[in-house]
């Protein structure tokens, strides 16, 4: 029999409770709160006012900023470059690490190396890409050239011809996160259920039925992880810009994000130009949340 | 429980503040960092310096400060990496700790002297040091009657050239100023040679010269303006480049001649292709570019590293109307807030004194930053240096002058490029002028 003279513990405050739960959280929290929002508080903060160009804050302008940004040919240009830059990445992009997926879901002995190869230039830290793209695309001694001029043909300014120039800094986008995709896509096809399939195959659906009405739909939350987290990468693209083109040849790769950074830190203009992350923030949200809404999932299984 | 154990309530507090802790944690270290340490009497105990990563200018730095260290306290060398030096200086009005000294690029001193970010080192260099310093260094190191740092040596530029290629096709260079080719006849030869060296060779990987050192095709502001300003008279608007405050270049960049040049700058590379679209200047090093107009720094240190064995001399910058290479080079500075400014101020002082300067020339083998000094150090009298000595004397001008030098750089050596690289002049020049006029604009009430 229990003594009565054992106390029975009293819990006065639970783990589990709501207060320790947010002290847990606090550290977190702050964290986040300092280092992910607080900047993006300081950048509105920032596109309100003036700054001197050694960074002193010389007064409020109130929407100057931003009058300026969308009355700025180059930033509205810059802006155009940057979704069209999005627009040609995403579909690419998705269309690539799908195939990709499906081809590293059938199970071969290579698998595991293939993987290697397709995720390798994900991982890969994005200045070197920028360079390995240098060393690829240089006019003169670019191992590009190099193969094209061996077949007769002449030599293609890749990185200093406007057009050559983008086609380049979207390949090497593309070729760098082809992997992130397949990843997204991979993951989504090994939680189709099994079943599912055999039971297409019984029916007699070829693989093109297969892929195209049964995978494709099944798969669309993967679509809208890849399309969000594709459309955050196009519109952030800069350090490959940064080491390829900065910009040029005539502002052909002068995308958003790099033209912030030259206002920013080459003309030292923080005002405008947090004025201008500003608004390719909003741009960003809107365009994210319109791709959520569009790809948003219609299946359960 | 044992006596060791740690109740719930102590593991949520000290969690807590732990994790306040990680936040503060940083800012705590930022906020600790020295900038130079000091004794209880508030003497230094040391200085630091901010350097670019430059071996050359670093040993040279350190060799031409023994003196004054063993004097005093040492100096601790810090650098910044290139792409962030301008950034690091314009962010010290920012900073609570800086470094003593540092380490600027002339050309931007007077923005940084309008901004309040260096101190003036007036005080420390009277008229007789500002006389006998070149006079390609003074200038941009000058704003509104201060003087805000010397320059650790002086800089030229002309055309390296590959002597066994040369000889080859019969072509001596002139080695005299008063007998400086001048662009068109400079054209024609390098045509020339291009022409027989692809022939002979069988393939189109030779070129007639390389412009600059590397960073910009078309040259920079500091190599390619050259060809644009010596189209115009001296004391034109085309030579002159910019207005006399410093803040507009309309008039000036985009004149008839400066037209011209442009030009005649994008048929180098186009029409005549005598000029390799690309960055590497290692083209020279190896025998596949008769010419290179560059600096004495990067020649003589890259060919002795590079090709020791090449056969190689220098010949006198081309021009159209008037001869003109822009000069000027790296000079020390001391941040406005810095602690023990006295002190970085005296250093600098001491390791431009003639007998340091002379240490910090030679151990760079560049051109002393003084006058008193040329006829002292026998490397410059080799034929080579010679050519780049000469023409520091009579044809070096400072680069444009302006307090929005950064900015004017920044968009201005983007035009050449994209003028060599074959965009339409007609739009890119207007294009670069009014953005130029629009940045330098925010300078006008320091003025």
């Amino acid at each position: 029999m229990i003594s009565g003279s054992v106390k029975k513990r009293r819990v006065r405050s639970p783990l589990t409770s709501a207060r320790n739960a947010a002290l847990l959280l606090l550290p977190t929290l702050l964290l986040i709160a300092i280092y992910k929002y607080g900047p993006i508080g300081q950048a509105v903060v920032a596109s309100g006012q003036s700054f001197s160009v050694a960074g002193i804050p010389l007064g409020w302008v109130g929407l100057g900023n931003y009058e300026r940004a969308l009355a700025d040919q180059v930033f509205l240009q810059s802006l155009g470059l940057t979704v069209a830059f999005a627009a040609i990445k995403i579909p690419v992009q998705l269309a690539l690490g799908f195939s990709l997926a499906m081809f590293l879901f059938q199970s071969t002995k290579l698998n595991g190396f293939f993987r290697v190869i397709i995720i390798t230039p994900a991982v890969t830290p994005i200045a070197i890409v920028g360079i390995i793209f240098l060393f690829l695309f240089d006019r003169e001694v670019g191992l590009t050239n190099a193969v094209l001029t061996a077949f007769g043909t002449g030599r293609v300014g890749w990185l200093t011809e406007p057009h050559a120039a983008q086609f380049v800094v979207i390949f090497a986008s593309i070729w760098r996160d082809a992997g992130f995709a397949m990843l997204f896509y991979l993951a989504g096809l090994t939680a189709i259920p099994q079943e599912v399939l055999e039971a297409s195959r019984v029916d007699g659906a070829n693989s093109w039925q297969r892929s195209t009405k049964i995978l494709l739909p099944m798969l669309q939350r993967s679509t809208q992880l890849a399309a969000v987290s594709t459309t955050v990468a196009a519109f952030q693209y800069f350090a490959p810009i940064f080491v390829l083109t900065r910009g040029g040849p005539q502002n052909a790769t002068n995308v958003a994000a790099y033209n912030i950074y030259q206002q920013a830190f080459v003309f030292y203009d923080q005002g405008f130009a947090n004025a201008m992350a500003v608004v390719l923030l909003a741009v960003l949200v809107v365009v994210t949340a319109f791709e959520l809404y569009l790809l948003r999932s219609r299946w359960e299984y | 429980m044992s006596s060791n154990s740690l109740t719930r309530r102590q593991v949520l507090t000290r969690g807590s503040l732990f994790g306040m802790a990680a936040l503060a944690g940083p800012s705590f270290l930022a906020a600790c960092t020295p900038g130079g340490s000091t004794s209880p009497t508030g003497a230094p105990t040391s200085l630091n310096g901010l350097w670019v990563p430059y071996d050359n200018l670093i040993n040279a730095s350190k060799a031409s400060m023994k003196q004054w260290i063993g004097a005093n306290v040492p100096v601790d060398i810090a650098t910044v990496p290139w792409a962030d030096w301008d950034r690091t200086i314009r962010a010290f009005p920012q900073q609570q700790t800086v470094p003593s000294i540092a380490i600027v690029d002339g050309p931007q001193l007077r923005g940084y002297a309008a901004n309040g970010i260096l101190k003036s080192l007036s005080d420390y260099f009277p008229k007789a040091d500002l006389d006998d310093f070149l006079p390609g260094t003074v200038p941009p190191a000058q704003w509104k009657g201060e003087f805000y740092g010397p320059a650790t040596n002086e800089s030229s530029q002309a055309v390296v050239y590959n002597k066994d290629i040369l000889d080859k096709h019969g072509i001596t260079p002139p080695s005299s100023l008063d007998k400086a080719w001048t662009w068109p006849q400079f054209r024609e030869i390098m045509l020339d040679i291009q022409k027989k060296e692809r022939a002979s060779r069988g393939d189109d990987q030779f070129w007639g010269m390389f412009l600059g050192q590397g960073n910009f095709i078309g040259g920079g502001t500091y190599t390619g303006l050259n060809i644009i300003r010596s189209s115009g008279k001296k004391g034109s608007k085309t030579f002159k480049a910019i207005s006399d405050d410093g803040l507009s270049v309309a008039g000036y960049a985009d004149t008839s001649e400066a037209y011209d040049a442009y030009q005649f700058l994008q048929d180098l590379y186009q029409s005549d292709q005598l000029t390799p679209q690309s960055k590497s200047p290692d083209f020279f090093y190896n025998n596949q570019i008769a010419f290179w107009l560059t600096n004495p720094d990067v020649a003589f240190s890259g060919i002795a590293e590079k090709a020791p064995s090449m056969n190689w001399g220098v010949t006198p910058h081309p021009y159209f109307v008037t001869p003109i290479v822009q000069t000027d080079s790296y000079h020390l500075g001391v941040p406005a807030n810095a602690a023990h400014a006295d002190e970085a101020a005296q250093l600098i002082q001491s390791m431009v004194s003639e007998e340091n300067a002379l240490i910090l020339a030679e151990t760079q083998k560049a051109i002393p930053v003084r006058r008193s000094l040329l006829g002292k150090l026998d490397y410059l009298k080799e034929a080579n240096f010679q050519v780049f000595v000469d023409t520091v004397a009579d044809w070096g001008t400072p680069r444009p002058l302006t307090p929005g030098y950064s900015e004017y750089d920044a968009v201005y050596a983007p035009m050449l490029s994209d003028i060599s690289t074959g965009g339409d002049i007609a739009t890119l020049v207007p294009r670069a002028v009014d953005q130029i006029d629009t940045q330098l604009a925010r300078y006008k009430s320091l003025v």
